[in-house]
């Protein structure tokens, strides 16, 4: 699926703290040709952001017990980098539950990867 | 005496008659003078002149007896002219003697005499006769009266006697005889032979009494009446005791035992009537309306109240009769004398329940018409009773609130409004208390009445010491927080926030306060046991109902915990599945596997939704089925719940048939549909599920050769249990499934 794409792999911020997720979301945004990111809290993915200009989209777990509450992170990031596509997930909510920030995504766990990867695709479009 | 009393009726006969003819005084003298003409004639005729005046003397008598002495005397002299003139017939008087001289003077003196005497006598008999007359018609004219009144001695009701009346040396009455009765004084006494002997003797034991008025009339002469008991005679009388002649003393006396009786029968039966009116636990009113000058009914009048009124009403005795309703309590409600002027109008008796709003006090009874304007009421407090009754349906409005409301704050809302509105107090609610802090949190409070609501977080020492009684679980009572001596210090602060008097019920959890349920009222208030066992029971139902309330929460959130965990666990298993299978393998079955997790995770939410209960189809099959696109499927079916096993095996089975369709059937092409129907067949204990997934639009349907796990899933059917049966027609798959309602349910 890889092939369909440009030779410089646009780069997808992956912000989950737990690890085996982390692994298997960092194959995703592989498989689907975008070059993974990690970050295994809030904290550390803001300086990611802050070192890293060239990211695009950033998919963050909600879940993560130890960061600040997750939904506001996310609209904190709309606020400070305008462009970045955000994708949410999460087990506890369902997306009505939540006050997105504009233009995210959400897609409650457990994901169904093809219409993750699909998301991902129609956002690294738009740049 | 012989002798006159012999003549005296002749001569007086005589005189009566000659006085009553009563001739005219010249008829008497021309008669008087015819006779002694004759008697002269005759003398003169027959006697010579021996003793010639005797002849005279009778004549002149009678004369003088028939007419009176002035015609006598007259007689006399003409008698005496006339004897002299036929003494010397033919001569002179001249011619007489010496002697007849004489003798003519004797005879007019003597004879002159003897006429005035015999005038004098014929006034005497005259006199005596008319005396006579007198008595005779006195004696009986008496005779007459005599006769009446002893007629009417004999003939009265009333019994009479007259009594000689016996005292002993100290002049003290002791007895006394009855000397005359009438026949009716037997009647009235009983006795037959009074006559003649003592009371003592004929009624023996007769009270002194008797005697003493007895002994007063005769000693005083009054009359004297009373009404006096003789008991040896049984009987009660009317005695009217007067003085009669000789020191007597008359008694006229009536019976009255009988009417004594039929007055004290009517007197106890009064008096019977009187006290049950007095005693009557029952208001009682005797109104009279009063009227403007249209004759309209616009007020009405206490005639009467028993003393029932006044303790029901809460008046001092007596303050009300002859006032009217609308002096006695200004501004009454206008039913309270619209309702009685109707009952006088028409003549109907009401029923009535009311309230005196001045009085705060609720009143049932029952309004009757009397007559001439005026009517009867009778009537009971049933304050306590109504109270009791809002009260008692505060309570179940309190739990059908309770029931509904969603939130803690909510429940201590209603809790306060049902609480305020039921006592009348203008603040109520409830807030959470920190013990240690020793502060109170109010979220929201009721309120009316112009009270400010109580909100934010208060420490309780600003408001007095009673949180230390709050502590130890005790009710904090509040009468008058000026006087409390808990409070006394704090009533400025208290009055502040409309507290004057108020109750503080302390809602204990796990020993200690935890939560305070307030009701205050900005005037002193005397809370009833009524009152306090009222707010008891509302805090113990609003401590039900909170802490139901917070288990619920507590629930949700274990459950929402618990749905986290799960499906953070799906997504951890999806990864490591993603990670063993590896990249080389099969994707099209890991991509099926997530698929099924998803359909899965997704029946969880519903159910999690449901806390784990039961799912409704619609809306399992809406949910599995969206995530294939909404548009491509037709749902239809009563509403019915599916239990938690039934919704994830439907949720998988719907999920594989959707995959099938998308990847074979009518949903592979754009034109291609689904419907799904569903319906509850039979009935009772039979009631079966039938749900039929029809596809149309697509290629024809081609029974699978190889039957791997979807099929296999496919077959379970609705609860696991089997019950599928396949079509694999022209039109596209069609799949009939059915399943007993009762187990579709269970859990």
């Amino acid at each position: 699926m890889g092939q369909a794409f440009p030779e410089r792999r646009v780069p997808v911020l992956i912000v989950e703290d737990e690890p085996i997720l982390r692994i298997d979301a960092v194959d995703m945004v592989e498989q689907a040709g975008f070059d993974a990111v990690e970050a295994t809290n809030v904290e550390h993915a803001i300086r990611i952001l802050e070192e890293r200009k060239d990211i695009r989209v950033v998919y963050m777990d909600l879940d993560m017990p130890r960061g600040v509450k997750g939904i506001e992170i996310a609209a904190a990031i709309r606020n400070r980098w305008p462009p970045i596509e955000i994708i949410l997930t999460a087990a506890f909510f369902t997306a009505a539950d939540l006050d997105l920030p504009v233009r995210a995504e959400f897609f409650p766990k457990p994901i169904r990867k093809p219409d993750m990867i699909a998301a991902m695709r129609r956002m690294a479009m738009r740049h | 005496m012989n002798v006159e009393s012999r003549t005296a009726p002749l001569l007086s006969r005589f005189v009566v008659w000659s006085v009553s003819k009563r001739p005219r005084q010249t008829t008497r003298y021309i008669i008087a003078s015819l006779i002694i003409l004759f008697i002269a004639v005759f003398r003169y005729a027959a006697v010579t002149s021996l003793v010639p005046w005797m002849l005279f003397m009778p004549a002149v008598m009678l004369i003088s007896l028939t007419f009176g002495p002035l015609v006598g005397v007259y007689a006399t002299f003409l008698s005496g002219v006339l004897a002299a003139v036929s003494m010397a017939p033919g001569q002179t008087l001249a011619s007489l003697t010496a002697e007849q001289w004489v003798g003519s003077g004797l005879f007019l003196i003597v004879t002159s005499g003897i006429a005035v005497t015999a005038g004098e006598l014929r006034r005497a008999l005259w006199n005596a006769r008319r005396l006579a007359d007198e008595t005779e018609r006195a004696k009986l004219a008496l005779g007459k009266s005599e006769k009446r009144y002893r007629s009417l001695f004999e003939n009265i009701d009333a019994g009479f006697c007259i009594s000689e009346v016996k005292f002993d040396q100290d002049g003290r009455p002791v007895d006394h005889r009855v000397e005359e009765a009438n026949p009716a004084f037997e009647r009235h006494t009983g006795l037959a032979d009074a006559v003649g002997r003592y009371a003592s003797e004929v009624a023996p034991g007769i009270e002194q009494h008797w005697h003493d008025a007895y002994g007063t009339v005769a000693r005083t002469g009054k009359a004297f009446r009373f009404e006096g008991e003789a008991k040896p005679l049984g009987r009660w009388y009317d005695a009217h005791l007067f003085p009669v002649p000789d020191g007597k003393v008359g008694m006229l006396i009536a019976d009255t035992t009988k009417r004594r009786e039929a007055e004290e029968a009517l007197a106890r039966s009064e008096e019977k009537w009187r006290s049950l009116f007095k005693t009557l636990r029952e208001g009682f009113i005797l109104g009279k309306v009063i009227r403007d000058a249209d004759g309209r009914i616009v007020d009405w009048c206490y005639e009467e109240v028993n003393d029932a009124w006044y303790s029901l009403v809460g008046m001092a005795s007596g303050a009300v009769v002859g006032k009217t309703i609308r002096e006695v309590f200004p501004g009454i409600e206008d039913d309270w004398v619209m309702d009685f002027a109707r009952v006088v109008d028409t003549g109907e008796p009401i029923r009535f329940t009311r309230q005196v709003g001045s009085l705060d006090r609720w009143y049932e009874g029952v309004a009757q018409p009397s007559g001439h304007d005026r009517f009867t009421v009778i009537f009971v407090e049933v304050t306590d009773r109504i109270q009791r009754e809002r009260r008692q349906a505060a309570l179940v409005d309190l739990n059908d609130r309770l029931a509904d409301e969603v939130t803690v704050s909510g429940i201590a809302l209603s809790a306060g409004e049902i609480l305020g509105r039921a006592l009348g107090v203008e603040l109520a609610g409830y807030g959470d208390v920190d013990p240690d802090a020793g502060t109170v949190t109010v979220d929201r409070d009721w309120t009316t009445g112009g009270a400010r609501p109580v909100g934010g977080t208060f420490n309780f020492r600003d408001f007095g010491s009673h949180v230390d009684d709050l502590k130890r679980g005790e009710t904090v009572v509040v009468r008058d927080c000026r006087t409390d001596d808990r409070t006394r210090r704090h009533a400025a602060a208290l009055e502040a926030a409309g507290a004057r008097a108020f109750v503080n019920v302390p809602i204990f959890e796990r020993g200690t306060v935890a939560a305070l349920l307030y009701v205050c009222t900005s005037v002193p208030r005397g809370w009833s046991g009524e009152d306090l066992r009222f707010i008891h029971d509302v805090a113990h139902r609003l401590r039900l109902a909170v802490g139901r309330r917070r288990a619920e929460q507590q629930q949700h959130i274990l459950n929402e915990e618990l749905s986290h965990r799960l499906k953070n666990t799906l997504s951890v298993v999806q990864a490591i599945a993603m990670q063993t299978l590896g990249r080389s393998e099969d994707r099209t079955a890991v991509l099926e596997f997530e698929s099924r997790l998803s359909a899965l995770s997704k029946a969880h939410d519903l159910l999690l939704r449901q806390n784990w209960s039961a799912a409704d189809l619609h809306d399992v099959a809406a949910s599995v089925l969206g995530s294939f696109g909404s548009d491509r499927f037709h749902l239809s079916g009563p509403q019915s719940p599916a239990g938690p096993r039934a919704t994830l095996s439907l949720s998988l089975l719907l999920h594989e048939l959707a995959t099938n369709a998308v990847k074979y059937g009518a949903l592979s092409v754009p034109e291609g549909s689904v419907d799904l129907n569903w319906s509850i067949r039979g009935d009772g204990e039979n009631r079966l599920l039938h749900m039929a997934w029809t596809e149309r639009g697509g290629p024809a349907a081609v029974e699978p050769t190889r039957k791997g796990f979807g099929s296999r899933l496919i077959r379970m059917g609705l609860i696991g249990a089997g019950g599928v049966e396949l079509h694999y027609r022209r039109e596209g798959l069609a799949v009939e499934m059915t399943a007993p309602l009762h187990q579709l349910q269970q859990a």
